[in-house]
């Protein structure tokens, strides 16, 4: 019936079962994962669970001074990243060219920072900010950390949208004697904006699941922060000491981790949804 | 270019070959006087001089790669941005831009640029205005409405667009691309408009419709077209400067009224090269 060779059919039904199993793979270990850790860690979540102060090193009670250091970490972590790492990003792709030598050296440098281990970026944060600068333990000294941690990245996904961009428009708006300024915050960020989401979101998700690095610098102090001065546990730094040090804290260890996964995809989503509220303004 | 097949008779331009100095008593606009271009140490063209004439249609021709359009990137100053090294002068309105004194902002309002690609900012068309009026001084939201409309309407867009102006721009068609390019510059006022193969990427429609916008835009303003559309230049030139690509970078061969370069030019280049390469 087929008058095509069948070794050809084969091959692109392997090729095309292949990536559809892959795919399932994929799946189906995400669910399973999201599953373990929903039966595991739902019975101990109640309304109590997030503003309650954890009890007995954390196998009872609840959460909340972990979620305020989380917070509070990772605002500042963002609020100090994103300005330097959207103005390195503009430098080096609107002032510098790609093959000039001091902007392929600042590119390899970053390269090879975002593939530092994160236990040697805790080692630098924790000699620099909490020693050398005198931070102490600190939600700032962890903050910063973790700034130095996710500049890399933000800053070559912001580079690498911005490139992205044709030549064209910049021609275009120069000709219209648009002036640089102009230029950069009206016509190519908002248009490099869906790539400099995705660089925020990934940078969001690398933070909040940082452990090594905040042990170093933030400390694991349970009690609530008064100030960004104070010590203070992130919500990851809880999961592990839970599940590493203290016996029968498992289901307390669960929990938080799916508040932990549920918190990201909600930032997501809002994220999302902020960025599109800016396009459309910055469009119209 | 090099790879170009040149009639080996008409290789040879006399060195001291001079355009015919211009003795047309008309008023010009933008005086272009020994201008050398370099670019990555590459001559392009070398000591041209050419007047562009006020309130005419003034059209470049030439074959490829012999510097027309980076002529006209020299004239808007856009020639800074690709490691160009600009000689000689260029007078507009008693002022030699090629200096680092020059406003550029200024310079851009007063002389408006068209790509041979129509570029609009993927926004609304209304941001496509209120962008380069906001920067040129026009911050009232009624006065940025009015001036986009004169010129939505001045090269026949308004109807087609009066209704869709809070949508992207560059979801129009090509030819409407184009036009509302040509409206985004004339809503600056410029005093000159340059076009750079306005039409080669529009169907002959569209072109039909930007020639008759070019020919009535020339009371208002003085235009420097470059084109490779002879016939495009014979319907719409007054002015007509022929480029060609000799020793190894560009040069001005010839530059006389319209007419006269397509009927009886002087230079058997220009004679060829208009009756289109045929010998």
């Amino acid at each position: 019936m087929n008058s095509l060779p069948n070794k050809h059919n084969l091959a692109d039904t392997l090729l095309k079962f292949a990536s559809w199993a892959s795919g399932l793979f994929i799946v189906l270990f995400f669910g399973y994962l999201l599953f373990d850790i929903t039966t595991n860690g739902i019975s101990r979540i109640q309304f109590s669970f997030f503003y309650d102060t954890p009890v007995n090193a954390g196998r009872q009670g609840g959460i909340a001074p972990m979620l305020i250091s989380t917070f509070i970490i990772l605002g500042l972590c963002l609020a100090i990243a994103l300005p330097i790492g959207l103005a390195s990003a503009i430098y080096l792709a609107e002032y510098t060219s790609e093959n000039q030598g001091f902007s392929r050296f600042v590119r390899r440098s970053l390269n090879i920072i975002a593939g530092v281990p994160s236990i040697v970026m805790g080692l630098f944060g924790y000699a620099f900010f909490v020693i050398a600068l005198q931070l102490g333990f600190s939600l700032l000294s962890g903050a910063l950390t973790l700034a130095c941690m996710v500049l890399p990245l933000l800053i070559r996904s912001i580079e690498d949208s911005l490139r992205a961009i044709p030549q064209s428009y910049r021609l275009n708006a120069h000709a219209l004697g648009l002036s640089q300024w102009r230029i950069i915050f009206q016509v190519l960020l908002p248009i490099a904006s869906s790539g400099i989401l995705l660089a925020v979101i990934l940078s969001i998700g690398r933070a909040m699941a940082e452990t090594a690095a905040l042990l170093y610098t933030s400390g694991y102090v349970m009690r609530t922060p008064d100030s960004v001065m104070d010590s203070g546990r992130s919500l990851s730094v809880h999961i592990f000491d839970l599940s590493m040090n203290v016996p029968g804290g498992e289901q307390s260890a669960y929990a938080s981790a799916l508040t932990l996964i549920v918190l990201l995809l909600v930032i997501n989503t809002l994220t999302a949804f902020i960025s599109r509220f800016i396009k459309t303004r910055s469009i119209k | 270019m090099n790879g170009l097949s040149i009639p080996t008779h008409l290789k040879a331009v006399p060195d001291n070959y001079q355009p015919a100095p211009s003795t047309h008593q008309l008023p010009t606009y933008i005086n272009i006087e020994k201008l050398t271009l370099n670019i990555n140490k590459q001559t392009i063209f070398n000591s041209l001089t050419l007047p562009i004439y006020e309130n005419r249609i003034n059209t470049l021709i030439g074959p490829s790669g012999c510097g027309k359009s980076s002529l006209l990137n020299c004239i808007t100053r856009l020639s800074d941005y690709n490691n160009s090294v600009v000689n000689g002068q260029i007078i507009i309105d008693q002022h030699d831009l090629i200096n680092n004194k020059t406003d550029l902002i200024a310079l851009r309002k007063k002389v408006g640029m068209i790509f041979q690609k129509p570029v609009p900012f993927p926004m609304s068309i209304r941001k496509n205005f209120a962008l380069p009026l906001k920067e040129h001084g026009v911050n009232h939201r009624d006065d940025i409405e009015m001036k986009m409309e004169n010129a939505l309407r001045a090269v026949g867009l308004w109807k087609e667009v009066s209704n869709r102006i809070d949508s992207r721009a560059d979801k129009l068609s090509g030819g409407q691309q184009q036009r509302l390019c040509i409206a985004r510059v004339l809503a600056l006022e410029p005093k000159a408009i340059l076009m750079d193969e306005p039409c080669s990427s529009l169907d002959p429609i569209a072109t039909a419709i930007i020639e008759e916008l070019i020919l009535n835009l020339k009371e208002k303003y003085t235009l420097f077209l470059v084109t490779h559309n002879l016939a495009q230049a014979k319907r719409i030139a007054d002015f007509v400067a022929f480029m060609w690509y000799h020793e190894g970078h560009g040069r001005l061969i010839e530059h006389n009224h319209a007419n006269v370069i397509f009927e009886s030019p002087s230079n058997p280049i220009t004679a060829a090269y208009v009756r289109g390469l045929t010998e």
